[in-house]
């Protein structure tokens, strides 16, 4: 027996935990790349930057200029590490990760909750300070990073597979394949016109967005250090293995919606997602022939708007 | 590592000879054996294991409901099996009482045509509840829990200090301070035989399925006013320990006089509520209507038998602390028995003599309103300034029923380990009674220590601290 409350919050923990990884890699991946870029090519190094507002939408008070004196970095740092009053920065998905376990404990073990409330002291004890360098300021997400990898350890090895679980894995793979999506809408028009991955430079930009959804090492087993682009772009959206191609994160979710009881007819949640699962799986081709891939993406994320408020609707408000 | 000495207290500790007692000899003896650096790295450790794990509470009034962590002393607290057996059947003595005279106040009234206790000080309590007069909860239970706080005046005699039949918190630091201490000071444990307390979840669990409405249906559940509550954490834990849903208000909803929790798959029945919520916020339609912590028809529906509720509805008249004046009469009025334990002596307002000798005497005397609890609203007269004293007086003229004295008791002191030495510091006691089947006593306590030197006072909300509390296994024979 599951209380709704209680599925709610889960299923929040499960979005919250994944953002604020996903906001932190997006970060250090691009810190990485900006410090590589800085000096060959400013304005690439900017346009790194200027991505992560389309990959983290909601993200506010990020800074807009580019001043090489200052450091790059560090504002940047502030705000999507940092700012409490910034709705998406590791920091607040951390706390409002951790203000709904403290809601639900009796439904966590205690090894998540620790971790958990842990990984939050950590980074409520680095905001006191502004950071000194952005050196410090990698350290720092470094061990956020890592702070939040041991708390979905932590669950992967204690929580109970139940309903809680389901609906914290349903959270956490709609807020993934939200981000692969958001990512490759951000990058892909930056790198339409640039096809030649033999240029250092552009290389080095299609590493990274690998590397921003957390897939270099998989996609490289599977096709080799070459990267190309049509290539790189199929893997993200089809790849039946990559835990964060959309098509693996639609299967998840249509997995898991497949666990919870199923009390509605008409548009629920299972229907929405099953269907634009259906499309990526067969229609592969056509989305692929289009020269332009974001209108596509845009309805995925729209679609998986859809499904949340579905999902709102089906088990949370009986 | 030295120790100092109480003063003309009872010293729980050391003999009037500068020896350990009996109970405390291989104790002291293994704390003296740890260097002072070792004592200072372990208490560390420990206060970062209570940040981590979140063990805190949220004092009313803060800012912002800042968390804090209750601070541990990790000297244990020491009761040898003679003296626990004393006080364990004073306690069920005591509660059986306590149920039997809310019983009847509900229902005959015996106790107040007989004029064991005058009916206004009964009735006219904001605790008794008229709606529920002639509902009598399910096995005569009306306090499934009960922490009555006890404190040992300066010849070591026990005494109550108070009853709490509403929800007393205080068990989960009861159960937390043994697995803190466990992990920090394992080496003190092998010394003596102390009394495992972990299976108190079991305990509560099985008083609250003893209730059920539905035999052997019984689906529990822990109803807690949210998160901002300062007992949320205690909330949260028991629910955990006990495997059962921990619910707010707006979990529930009440159908054809029966209850239902709202789940992912639709609405299930529940039978027993074990509420941390006062009751004045259970129901709205019933009594205060503001409350959005509550469940609409609550009450209907423990009316119509439909669900147990722990503690009842109305079991906090009990506690009154103008009541308490009177329990070692309604002890021998309801069972025939002389009380086993020791109270302290009470001067009720009500009472015209009473209160002439309370006003007379303030300079002598603690004072106290019936109505808070918490060391709210309390004279320490003897500790007092002339002025507090003159304006305490004031506010005693307007409503004489609103208060009770007591003399002060010298609270007795136990070593306790601050600022890197240990130092006599006064304690209480809260053991916790449960009431199932029969009416049992967790073996341990909460014993709460007031850190500031001279305080008597060991309210968390007023700077207080706990220790864990090991009571003896008796000895085999």
């Amino acid at each position: 027996m599951m209380l709704a409350r209680v599925a709610d919050a889960l299923y929040w923990i499960g979005r919250y935990l994944e953002r604020a990884e996903n906001v932190a890699r997006l970060v250090l991946v691009t810190s990485e790349i900006s410090v590589e870029i800085e000096g060959l090519d400013d304005d690439v190094s900017q346009a790194e930057w200027d991505s992560l507002a389309v990959a983290v939408p909601g993200a506010q008070n990020i800074p807009r200029d580019f001043s090489p004196a200052t450091g790059l970095a560090l504002p940047y740092l502030e705000a999507l590490l940092l700012d409490e009053a910034n709705p998406v920065s590791v920091r607040c998905s951390l706390a409002r990760a951790r203000e709904n376990a403290r809601g639900v404990r009796e439904a966590l073990t205690r090894e998540v909750f620790l971790t958990l409330n842990e990984a939050w002291r950590d980074l409520e004890r680095l905001a006191r300070e502004p950071l000194a360098s952005p050196g410090e300021g990698f350290q720092a997400l470094t061990r956020v990073h890592g702070d939040i990898l041991a708390v979905l350890g932590a669950m992967e090895h204690t929580l109970s597979r139940d309903a809680g679980w389901t609906f914290l894995k349903l959270g956490e793979a709609l807020e993934r394949t939200r981000r692969t999506a958001l990512v490759l809408r951000a990058k892909l028009p930056q790198l339409g016109g640039v096809a030649r991955t033999d240029l250092p430079l552009v290389y080095a930009r299609w590493r990274s967005l690998l590397r921003s959804v957390a897939s270099l090492e998989n996609f490289r087993r599977e096709h080799g250090a070459r990267l190309d682009p049509q290539q790189v772009v199929r893997f993200l959206l089809f790849d039946r293995h990559a835990p964060r191609s959309i098509f693996c994160g639609m299967a998840r979710m249509k997995n898991y919606l497949a666990q919870l009881p199923q009390r509605r007819n008409g548009d629920g949640a299972a229907r929405i997602v099953g269907r634009l699962l259906a499309r990526i799986e067969f229609d592969d081709a056509q989305i692929l022939e289009k020269p332009d891939l974001t209108p596509f993406l845009d309805e995925v994320v729209a679609r998986l708007a859809d499904a949340d408020a579905a999902i709102a609707r089906e088990f949370f408000f009986t | 590592m030295r120790f100092a000495r109480a003063g003309r207290e009872y010293d729980e500790v050391f003999a009037g000879t500068g020896e350990p007692r009996p109970h405390y000899r291989e104790l002291v003896a293994a704390l003296q054996a740890l260097p002072a650096a070792e004592l200072a790295r372990r208490e560390q450790l420990q206060q970062i294991s209570l940040l981590n794990q979140g063990i805190t509470f949220a004092i009313s009034g803060d800012q912002g409901g800042i968390e804090r962590v209750f601070p541990f002393d990790f000297v244990p607290r020491v009761i040898p099996a003679d003296e626990w057996r004393r006080l364990e059947a004073g306690l069920v003595q005591r509660v059986t009482a306590l149920n039997l005279f809310l019983r009847d106040i509900y229902t005959e009234q015996r106790c107040l045509h007989e004029g064991v206790i005058p009916w206004e000080l009964v009735l006219s309590r904001k605790e008794y509840k008229r709606e529920l007069r002639g509902v009598v909860p399910p096995s005569e239970i009306f306090t499934h829990v009960v922490g009555t706080d006890l404190i040992r005046d300066d010849a070591g005699e026990y005494r109550v200090l108070e009853d709490n039949c509403r929800s007393p918190s205080g068990v989960s630091y009861v159960l937390e301070n043994r697995a803190l201490l466990n992990r920090t000071f394992p080496e003190l444990f092998s010394q003596l035989p102390v009394r495992p307390v972990g299976d108190y979840p079991s305990l509560l669990q099985g008083a609250l399925r003893f209730v059920a409405p539905r035999w052997g249906e019984g689906r529990s559940v822990v109803l807690t006013p949210g998160i901002f509550n300062s007992a949320y954490f205690e909330h949260s834990f028991l629910a955990r320990e006990m495997g059962v849903p921990l619910v707010e208000g707006r979990d529930l909803v009440v159908e054809d006089d029966h209850v239902f929790v709202r789940t992912t798959e639709g609405r299930r029945q529940v039978d027993v509520i074990y509420r941390r919520i006062d009751d004045d916020f259970l129901d709205p339609l019933c009594f205060r209507r503001d409350s959005q912590l509550g469940v609409p028809g609550l009450i209907d529906a423990y009316r119509s038998g439909n669900v147990a509720i722990a503690n009842a509805p109305g079991a906090g008249v009990a506690d009154d602390k103008a009541t308490y004046a009177y329990l070692p009469d309604l002890i021998r009025f309801y069972l025939a028995e002389e009380p086993r334990l020791e109270q302290v002596r009470t001067w009720v307002g009500f009472r015209p003599d009473d209160f002439a000798y309370m006003i007379d005497r303030l300079e002598e005397l603690v004072v106290k309103t019936t109505g808070d609890s918490g060391g709210y609203g309390m004279l320490l007269g003897p500790l007092a300034t002339r002025e507090e004293r003159a304006a305490y007086r004031e506010k005693m003229l307007e409503n004489p029923q609103g208060y009770v004295a007591q003399p002060l008791i010298e609270l007795s002191s136990h070593a306790t380990y601050l600022g890197g030495e240990f130092v006599p510091r006064r304690i209480d006691l809260r053991p916790f009674i449960v009431y199932g089947d029969r009416v049992r006593v967790l073996p341990g306590g909460l014993t709460r220590v007031a850190l500031r030197e001279g305080s008597y006072v060991v309210n968390s909300s007023q700077g207080g601290g706990s220790k864990d509390t090991w009571v003896l296994e008796e000895p085999e024979a």
